[in-house]
């Protein structure tokens, strides 16, 4: 049956939150998990995992449309680079994302340790 | 698809300023590229605009090339200077203007022209 839940699991995602996921059967027979994170969520969930150390990260919908994103993030993983490699690091943290078309548009603010 | 590839290597290499972006500088289609543009101008930039939207290669070709994933890219004497946020802070700061200087010499404001150059 397409779409049948399988089962559901709590998963805590490190960050004290419990993130409720279903796994489910889709279409091509093969389990997929549905995942009932925001947008905003998942981009917050992704940016702490790749800068575990951030002093600050913030995920703010620019529009409310769910898809044009104001992200902040402060690390010391910036220290010494340029705007450039500051940036990238972002990307890379968010390349999923990116590619799925979830983000439409990003703006994103990056500061170092100071 | 390497046709795309060379002509948009063509044009970083030979245009001074150059802004890939979605629409022209007189239609813009993007909130990012608007702002880039923007930047460039007030800083006087000679800009050579490159419309992404032609072509759904084009983005994929540049992307390749630059390594940057998104929309609008502003190169100045072939080097990638960043995105919208980029520019936008070296804007403010002041760094966009002496980046332009060294790279275009110190009377690059006196010849401000606006171009749009096709890649497809």
């Amino acid at each position: 049956m397409l779409g049948a839940a399988v089962g559901a699991q709590r998963r805590d995602d490190g960050g004290g939150r419990l993130a409720e996921e279903d796994v489910e059967l889709g279409g091509d027979g093969r389990l997929r998990h549905a995942c009932s994170l925001t947008a905003m969520e998942r981009l917050d969930g992704l940016l702490r995992q790749a800068f575990p150390d951030a002093s600050e990260v913030s995920v703010v919908d620019r529009m409310g449309t769910g898809d044009h994103f104001q992200v902040v993030v402060a690390s010391p993983r910036f220290d010494g680079l340029s705007l450039v490699g500051q940036h990238r690091l972002v990307y890379d943290a968010l390349a999923e994302p990116l590619a799925d078309g979830a983000i439409h548009e990003l703006r994103i603010k990056t500061k170092g340790s100071q | 698809m390497s046709e795309i590839r060379e002509k948009i290597q063509q044009v970083i290499v030979d245009e001074p300023v150059v802004l890939f972006m979605k629409g022209t500088p007189q239609r813009a289609m993007c909130g990012n590229s608007t702002l880039a543009l923007e930047a460039l101008r007030r800083a006087g930039a000679p800009v050579t605009a490159v419309d992404i939207l032609p072509d759904a290669h084009i983005r994929q070709e540049l992307s390749a090339l630059s390594g940057w994933p998104t929309i609008p890219q502003i190169f100045i004497r072939g080097e990638l200077i960043g995105g919208a946020d980029i520019t936008e802070e070296l804007a403010e700061s002041g760094e966009l203007e002496e980046k332009l200087e060294s790279a275009l010499g110190a009377g690059y404001r006196s010849d401000p022209a606006e171009k749009t150059v096709a890649v497809v």
